[in-house]
């Protein structure tokens, strides 16, 4: 009996493997031509392979590095952080992304969204917190149930602190899931990829608007929705602009 | 730089500050690369020297010429009472049968600078000498360079400062020390409120106040000597305003807040194609020059400027703020031939006294770029380098897929549903335990209601039996026993003790049946005690009890 599961155990794992090596070849088709120096098709293969698979990280990082090889540094810069919204953790990302920013030296600069500490808790993933909290609660319930049982005066006493911490450590990871998901899934950060074609408007006033650049690589704030092809953004100092649709992209 | 120029001329003379008022200190510095009998008689009628005069010499290593060479140095402090342009110098320097002599100083001396008191208090009136922290103004924009002093008052003649505590600033701010700050002072004597005193100011500084809003500047203090008496003064503290630049800054603002002026300078006219020239943008002025960022080339298509400018910064502090000059060195590359007009470079700054943001522009320049085959050349070389053998990547590529879930648990139906369904059992388990315990003693007291039942009726059969023909002992105690067991059973009580006849008695409202119960009662206590009733009461009793059951409606007589 166990013999049959572990051989069809494998036999799942196998096909998973075949699937996920099949249903990739774009991946792989991105990483000959990254490997033959032909960057602009590697990119082209990686985003065909983020069409399929949104959420394959490597492609997302690859991506980047294809962008940086071309100098597309807004574009680069895009690619590695949207690594880093699934992967608040990877460090070669931010050490890309940091390089970028010294490469576009047009004064700005890396700056982080969140604490390290954020970053370590969404590495974690919403998920897992969920996970978690779900776990606390059957604990705290099952604490509860053990205090009111109780008979002994000491154990009720800890039967109580338990539950005490419990509850804490679950308002704590449903507050940190709640956060978590909110980076996992919010898109209103964004970075100025292009500026060559068009210029950025800065709004003055409502009766006239004021033509300026912002430089590549900018991190901008999406605040309202968009009106046409413009989409209102805000930059870190609080400056707020419209800028073209087509000159930003949203992480 | 300012090495190799003394090493031509051997002997150089500098004042620092550039610009001072009148009465300010300012400082004389001669150095020599030679030593000898120094001629320091070049210099204003006006000036007064002070007796501080400092001498000596100092080796350094000339790393090019691998030698060690010497530098003699004097250093005098003065003053200059009268306004106006003032040169120093040449001084001379006498070895032997040589002579050499230095070049020539000029110092700006200006009106004094009108000085706006803080506070003083009564108190410090009546002391016996007390001193204010003065600033050239009380409200200033941000950037904006701020000078403050002591001003000490005095009663007695003072010889000296001792024990001298400066005045504070918040921390992110830096004071600049202008004039000298000598624990000798001089005093003149001045007219204040109504009384003569002997008035001295001390430790001037300027600062530039980096952020808007209340800028405190807390007391100083210090021991004010008259030989060896001294008076302890402590100041007040004073609050000056700093406001923020008007909104919406011209693009080209450098972040100049003072008076300033800008000129661009290139090497040479005409130049070859592909060759670097040099552009030197300078920005001159006052206010807060050292804080200025570099100004943006606005250079046309085929210029690239290499790296960033080199800066040659010559400024000094003085009491306009930082003064002099910021002179920005650009590396561009010409790489299309022909003549270019170089476009105009333009900063804004902002003029506190006009209150307005103004622009400066440089001139436009016209350079003649000759065309050059080789550099074309080699362009069309580079052109073939394809950009993929320039390349550096910083990271290597992933070949291993790596798939994180979108799809967060959190927020969905299974989740909340997951969360919430420990708290739902339970409550839910806890009601059912409840419901369970409350059935099983409805079971338990049904049970025991039954068995009152089965006794109250034995007791009635007996006493029915018994009421004609047995003996009282074996009528009366029964029917007593039914009577409590009657009101048992009513009252809900089982399995406690027997009832107290006063508490069955105060059970019924009813004047009638209480009466009948007391009867009851009264029967069979007579009974008990030997007083045997007749046996017509016995039938009256037992009617009664009868009646009383009847009412309470626990069984069917």
């Amino acid at each position: 009996m166990v013999r049959k599961g572990l051989i069809s155990c494998l036999c799942i794992l196998m096909s998973f493997c075949a699937f996920t090596i099949d249903q990739n070849p774009a991946f792989q088709k991105g990483i000959d031509a990254f490997n033959k120096k032909d960057f602009a098709i590697a990119t082209n293969h990686f985003e065909e392979e983020l069409k399929n698979t949104p959420n394959n990280v490597s492609a997302q990082f690859n991506l980047g590095l294809s962008h940086s090889a071309q100098k597309n540094y807004g574009k680069a810069i895009v690619a590695f952080e949207r690594v880093l919204k699934q992967m608040p953790m990877d460090y070669e990302a931010i050490d890309n992304i940091k390089y970028l920013y010294e490469e576009l030296n047009n004064g700005e600069e890396w700056t982080s969204d969140i604490s390290p500490l954020q970053r370590a808790l969404y590495a974690i993933t919403s998920t897992t917190w969920s996970y978690i909290s779900i776990i606390l609660s059957i604990l705290f319930t099952i604490t509860l149930h053990v205090f009111r049982s109780a008979k002994n005066h000491n154990k009720k006493r800890l039967s109580l602190l338990i539950s005490g911490l419990l509850i804490a450590l679950l308002f704590f990871s449903l507050y940190t899931a709640s956060e978590a998901y909110q980076y996992e899934t919010s898109r209103d950060i964004g970075i100025v990829t292009n500026i060559d074609q068009s210029e950025t408007h800065h709004k003055k006033s409502d009766e006239s608007i004021k033509e300026k650049k912002l430089p590549i690589g900018t991190k901008v704030k999406r605040i309202g929705l968009s009106k046409g092809k413009l989409q209102k953004v805000q930059t870190k100092n609080g400056a707020t602009y419209y800028i073209r649709s087509s000159e930003i992209e949203f992480i | 730089m300012v090495l190799f120029a003394n090493a031509q001329k051997k002997v150089h003379i500098e004042l620092t500050p550039k610009n001072a008022e009148i009465g300010e200190t300012f400082n004389i510095t001669i150095t020599s690369s030679v030593p000898g009998n120094l001629n320091f008689d070049n210099v204003p009628d006006l000036f007064i020297q002070d007796y501080n005069v400092q001498r000596g010499s100092k080796k350094s290593i000339d790393h090019v010429s691998r030698t060690i060479r010497a530098e003699y140095y004097y250093t005098f402090t003065g003053m200059i009472t009268k306004a106006g342009q003032y040169n120093f110098g040449p001084v001379f320097i006498t070895n032997g049968n040589k002579t050499h002599s230095s070049n020539k100083a000029t110092i700006t001396i200006g009106e004094k600078v009108q000085m706006q008191p803080g506070e003083v208090s009564s108190n410090q009136l009546q002391d016996p000498a007390f001193g204010i922290i003065q600033t050239n103004k009380k409200t200033i924009y941000e950037g904006a360079p701020l000078l403050v002093s002591c001003k000490i008052y005095a009663q007695y003649d003072p010889t000296h400062v001792g024990a001298y505590k400066s005045y504070t600033v918040p921390r992110s701010n830096r004071k600049h020390s202008i004039g000298n700050n000598a624990t000798t002072i001089k005093h003149h004597i001045e007219r204040f409120k109504g009384r003569e005193y002997y008035t001295f100011d001390y430790d001037k500084n300027i600062i530039f106040p980096s952020r808007i809003g209340t800028f405190h500047i807390q007391p100083f203090s210090l021991n004010l000597h008259q030989g060896y008496e001294s008076f302890p003064v402590v100041s007040g503290d004073i609050e000056i305003e700093v406001l923020p630049l008007p909104e919406n800054p011209p693009s080209d603002f450098n972040g100049g807040v003072g008076k300033f002026s800008i000129e661009s300078n290139l090497n040479s006219k005409t130049i070859k194609q592909g060759e670097v020239f040099n552009l030197k943008v300078k920005i001159s002025g006052s206010g807060n020059l050292h804080n200025i960022s570099a100004p943006e080339l606005k250079l046309p298509d085929g210029f690239t400027v290499y790296g960033d400018p080199i800066i040659n910064e010559r400024y000094s502090i003085d009491i306009n703020g930082a003064e002099g000059e910021i002179e920005y060195e650009y590396n561009v590359q010409a790489k299309n031939a022909g003549i270019t007009e170089l476009p105009e470079t333009s900063i804004s700054y902002f003029d506190p006294n006009k209150e307005k943001y103004i622009q400066s522009r440089t001139k436009e320049q016209k350079l003649n770029v000759v065309e050059d085959i080789n550099f074309i050349a080699a362009q069309e070389n580079d052109k073939t380098i394809k950009n993929k053998d320039l390349v550096v990547h910083r990271s290597e590529i992933r070949n291993i897929i790596s798939i994180v879930k979108n799809n967060s648990l959190f927020g969905t139906t299974i989740f909340w549903s997951s969360l919430t369904l420990p708290f739902l059992a339970s409550f839910f388990l806890l009601f059912l335990t409840k419901k369970r315990s409350q059935i099983d003693e409805n079971i338990k007291n049904k049970q025991q209601r039954n068995e009152q039942l089965a006794q109250l009726k034995k007791h009635i059969e007996k006493a029915k039996s018994n009421s004609t023909t047995g003996p009282d002992q074996q009528f009366y105690p029964h029917i007593e026993n039914a009577l409590i067991k009657a009101f048992e059973i009513k009252m809900n009580r089982y399995g406690e003790q027997s009832r107290e006849k006063q508490e069955i008695l105060e059970y019924i409202d009813d004047q009638e049946r209480q009466e009948k119960i007391r009867s009851i009662f009264a029967s069979c206590d007579q009974a008990k005690y030997g007083f045997s009733p007749d046996k017509a009461s016995r039938l009256e009793t037992l009617n009664n009890l009868k009646a009383v059951i009847h009412n309470l409606n626990i069984i069917k007589w």
